[in-house]
């Protein structure tokens, strides 16, 4: 048993040894030539040795077997990340604005991936969440992590508008209202004047927890931590603790519920013939996202200490939404994964910003005709890790009924 | 099995109709259903069968008439509430979700006996992992009751088991919710007399363990099935009721055999 | 300060255009229970053909006539725009139509957001509103107060024509009666011998013709277009559509023309209107749909068991 234990960690410290450095070495490199090399490079290994049997076997199953110890040391790689990269703090910034956006994608994924609710208007819910945030930070000086909760909480409130629409029109027409919603909501925005107007909130005053101020660098071991490594852990302290909130949501009753009155994919009639009141869940679901959208929206807000109309569009909601599309419906590791990508790869083809939009849509036209399950599709429904065993032991009773 | 004690009656209806823009689908049908009796209700396609039970489920509203579960008026109650009262029903068109596993197409059906919400998912799951583990074993007893090998499959997604063996899980799915009366909406539709047969056979043998008192209505259009199976038939036609009494008795109305066969 | 008669032919004029886009939409819902969010992209590209043609025509043949080229502009455009719309059909349409509307929906919106962003990018300077030229005469007069422009009218006349022209399309013709046909019941028409795939291109050859007639008569009343034109198109095309309820075609046009005369009073009546148009014609439709979600005049198609 042992020795298996230490063969399947030195295998998972190889890989993760590996991806990680890949991973890094494409963020900093600049020169595009060799990111792109290097990302052939890594395609072509993981092809090798997929078509090799008995490596991709051992791989997989060590994978399998120490879920705890990957975990753990995912864990430390993650923390450790904004070490590696203190000499260049504007990605430390472009991680923890990924993580912001897992935290949407992870919103929009239990309303349309898991209830089937269209949401094309969650730049809106982005938007109550920063501005409420930024509002309250400047007029009445509140300490950020209450502005946080309270711009989720808006977000929340907002979205109850929303609730007759949304039950009244089905489909189609569903998507079409909260594409209205979010163009109304950006025209508001823009000629409010209460609300800052075409300026938007500026001067949002730097974000501090319990007297920390987070525009100071982080001094650990003698190493010194750019300050962008404050909102960087504590968007992982957040963002951990939702995705862990999606999870288990996901792995239980609610998830299975949403599912079942998901219209594209489950079947909301039967749902009701089963007794749920499927209209209620729907709304719980949007209302569990909405708070997902506006606390990301809320610490953006603190984080770049403004907040503007232009951040806020049917394009950014249609963004948002392909996380999801892109990651894999109702997939919680299809959909971190997407929203990573969808940070990090604008940021690195900066040079081609003009083709970026076109590219994103004609990536999206092919993944939704040639691959819908997305990237990592969604798994089936285990509910808790020691499941499969039960089935064993629960086989049918002694002495089948079938008399055949 | 034709009783001669009168035996409780747990479902009726009257004068139940349905407009459709001016076309009756049902039009004034009244009948009845005993505790543990299965009735079946047959007629040409278009009769109004389908719309009868989606009447009665609560999907369609009522124009005209009422239905009564144990002395209780449904009328006019939303789809999950008849649920409730007891009604339960399946699909002509199979209605599971198939890129779901088995054992949660299941659970779907008994979602609204379960207790651990929220509060048992996000922090400590031991009461969620109980019930979960309740439901299994509950699950593997509907599907054992089919066929054993479902069992095993209970974690594979519904695409990938066979046809017959979905119109079971749909069945199993009905069945869980405990209703008192079961509406089967033509459930061997598709399938070769032999595996609808077999079908019948599992669902007759079901019945007398473990659901004597459930009551079914069973709309069908396999005769052999009907005539084994059923206790009393219903025949409707153009949305109205035209025979009702045993088979023998019905399979003779003349109305019925040129509806069925042409003049 | 406009008198209300000026706004209400602004009005009148803007309804044209966007029922153009909204006929469309409600032909793609109606006959192909299909929302093609890229529809109002296909409106975009109209112009930009229109303007390329007239460019081409005037710079390098010195065509100067007025009158043909508008004419040679507005027909070929309106071919190379339906023979787009019909490879985008082709491409992006025919593998999905069978599956969930609603990955009909989201593939259009980004075929959209692909087709805005490409003209962006290969267009010459395509981030910039480009000037349309101005060949419509200059002409106006002035009849009790109220300000009629030769261009004005000519989009109102030429919009009605094409509206008429869809009309007399869709009811007396073979293949219309084959588009209604699929459009009340797919699999029985296709049994009874219709070509199913004819009628899906027909639908976007028609309404691309449309839509880059729409486009034309934008460029030539606004006197520029640019790339992101067709985004408040597509979604006032779409809602136009859906208040007039989806798949009627008169429904569409009422519908275009009420979101118009909505968005024009708001802007002209409103002291600061003109900034929150659009929140209220949105808000409006919103409204709408939770009172009356099948539309004003016909219900739409649904799934339904018998």
């Amino acid at each position: 048993m042992n020795d298996h234990a230490l063969k399947d960690w030195l295998l998972i410290i190889c890989c993760l040894a590996v991806s990680w450095a890949l991973f890094i070495s494409v963020l900093l490199i600049t020169n595009l030539f060799l990111v792109f090399a290097l990302i052939v490079l890594g395609g072509v290994a993981m092809y090798g040795i997929s078509r090799r049997e008995g490596v991709k076997a051992s791989i997989v199953q060590a994978f399998k077997r120490r879920n705890r110890f990957t975990f753990i040391c995912m864990f430390i790689i993650i923390i450790g990340l904004p070490f590696i990269l203190r000499g260049s703090p504007y990605w430390i910034l472009i991680l923890t604005l990924a993580i912001l956006w897992i935290i949407v994608a992870l919103g929009i994924n239990i309303q349309f991936g898991s209830a089937g609710i269209i949401n094309l208007g969650a730049a809106a819910f982005y938007g109550v969440g920063a501005y409420t945030a930024g509002m309250f930070a400047i007029k009445l000086g509140s300490p950020p992590l209450f502005n946080l909760l309270l711009g989720a909480v808006m977000s929340m409130v907002v979205g109850s508008l929303l609730f007759i629409p949304l039950l009244k029109a089905r489909g189609h027409y569903q998507a079409l209202v909260t594409i209205a919603f979010v163009m109304a909501f950006h025209n508001l925005l823009n000629n409010a004047a209460w609300l800052g107007g075409a300026q938007g909130i500026v001067g949002i005053p730097p974000m501090s927890v319990a007297g920390w101020s987070f525009v100071q660098e982080i001094k650990v071991w003698g190493l010194k931590l750019p300050s962008q490594a404050n909102f960087y852990y504590l968007a992982l302290l957040l963002g951990g603790l939702l995705a862990a909130a999606s999870w288990r949501l996901w792995n239980s009753w609610v998830g299975l519920t949403w599912n079942a009155i998901n219209e594209g994919t489950g079947d909301e009639l039967s749902a009701k013939c089963m007794g749920v009141a499927t209209g209620k869940w729907a709304m719980i679901a949007f209302t569990i996202g909405n708070f997902y959208i506006g606390l990301a929206g809320a610490f953006y807000s603190h984080m770049t200490t403004y907040v503007s109309p232009p951040d806020i569009t049917f394009y950014q909601s249609l963004l948002f939404l392909s996380a999801v599309i892109l990651g894999g419906v109702d997939s919680i590791p299809g959909v971190c994964l997407a929203a990573l990508l969808l940070v990090i790869l604008p940021e690195k083809l900066r040079a081609f910003q003009q083709y970026w939009v076109m590219f994103f849509g004609i990536a999206l036209v092919l993944m939704l005709i040639l691959r819908r399950k997305g990237l990592i599709p969604a798994m089936i429904r285990i509910y808790t890790r020691g499941m499969r065993e039960i089935p064993e032991s629960l086989r049918a009773p002694k002495g089948s009924n079938k008399n055949d | 099995m034709p009783d001669n004690e009168p035996t409780k009656q747990l479902f009726r209806c009257e004068k139940l109709t349905k407009n459709f823009g001016g076309l009756k689908a049902v039009d004034g049908v009244d009948l009845g259903v005993s505790e543990g009796e299965i009735l079946g209700l047959i007629g040409p396609n278009g009769a109004g069968k389908t719309t009868f039970f989606n009447l009665i489920s609560g999907v369609y509203p009522i124009d005209e008439g009422s239905f009564f579960l144990r002395g209780e008026n449904l009328m006019g109650l939303p789809a999950h509430k008849i649920k409730k009262k007891g009604i339960s029903r399946t699909f002509q068109q199979s209605r599971l979700i198939l890129n779901l596993s088995v054992y949660d197409n299941l659970f779907t059906g008994m979602l609204e006996s379960f207790r651990s919400w929220f509060r048992d998912s996000l922090i400590f799951r031991s009461r969620f992992k109980e019930e979960l583990k309740r439901a299994i074993e509950k699950a593997n007893q509907l599907l054992s009751q089919f066929n054993a090998e479902l069992v095993g499959k209970g974690f594979l997604p519904v695409s990938e088991i066979s046809q017959i063996d979905r119109r079971r899980l749909e069945i199993c799915r009905a069945l869980a919710t405990k209703p008192a009366l079961l509406l089967l909406d033509e459930p061997s539709a598709g399938m070769s007399p032999e595996e609808s047969a077999e079908l019948m056979l599992d669902l007759q043998r079901i019945r007398e363990k473990e659901y004597r008192e459930l009551s079914i209505i069973l709309v069908e259009h396999d005769m052999a099935v009907i005539e084994d199976i059923t206790d009393r038939v219903v025949a409707l036609n153009y949305g109205k009721k035209i025979a009702e009494g045993t088979f023998e008795a019905v399979s003779r109305n003349e109305e019925l055999r040129e509806a069925y066969l042409g003049r | 300060m406009d008198t209300i008669l000026n706004q209400i032919i602004h009005g009148l004029m803007l309804g044209v255009m966007y029922s153009l886009v909204a006929v469309g939409f409600t032909l793609f819902f109606g006959v192909l229970n299909l929302v093609q969010f890229a529809h109002g992209e296909i409106f975009m590209v109209g112009a930009f053909l229109g303007l390329i043609i007239l460019n081409v025509m005037h710079s390098f043949l010195g065509i100067d006539h007025p009158a043909l080229l508008l004419l040679i502009c507005f027909a070929g455009s309106s071919v190379l725009t339906a023979f787009l719309g019909l490879l985008f059909g082709r491409v992006t349409i025919r593998p999905i139509k069978d599956a969930p509307p609603i990955i009909a929906l989201l593939t259009t919106l980004a075929a959209g957001i692909s087709i805005r962003f490409f003209v962006m990018a290969f267009y010459p300077s395509g981030s910039q509103p480009q000037n349309f030229p101005r060949y419509l005469p200059d002409w106006q007069t002035e009849v009790h107060g109220v300000q009629l422009r030769f261009d004005s009218l000519f989009i109102l006349v030429g919009g009605i024509l094409l509206i008429l022209g869809t009309y007399l399309f869709i009811n007396k013709t073979r293949m219309g009666i084959a588009m209604r046909a699929v459009a009340q019941d797919r699999e029985t028409a296709s049994m009874m011998g219709v070509n199913i795939n004819r009628v899906i291109d027909t639908t976007f050859v028609v309404s691309g013709i449309l839509a880059a007639c729409a486009g034309i008569f934008n460029g030539l009343y606004y006197r520029q277009i640019i790339f992101d034109m067709g985004a408040i198109y597509g979604v006032v095309g779409f809602s136009a559509a859906v208040i007039g309820g989806l798949g009627n075609i008169f429904g569409a046009i009422v519908g275009g023309f009420l979101f118009a005369l909505l968005a024009s009073f708001t802007s002209a009546f409103i002291p600061g209107g003109s900034a929150y148009r659009f929140v209220t014609a949105f808000a409006f439709l919103i409204l709408f749909l939770v009172i009356r979600p099948k539309g004003i005049l016909r219900a739409s198609r649904g799934k339904r068991e018998t």
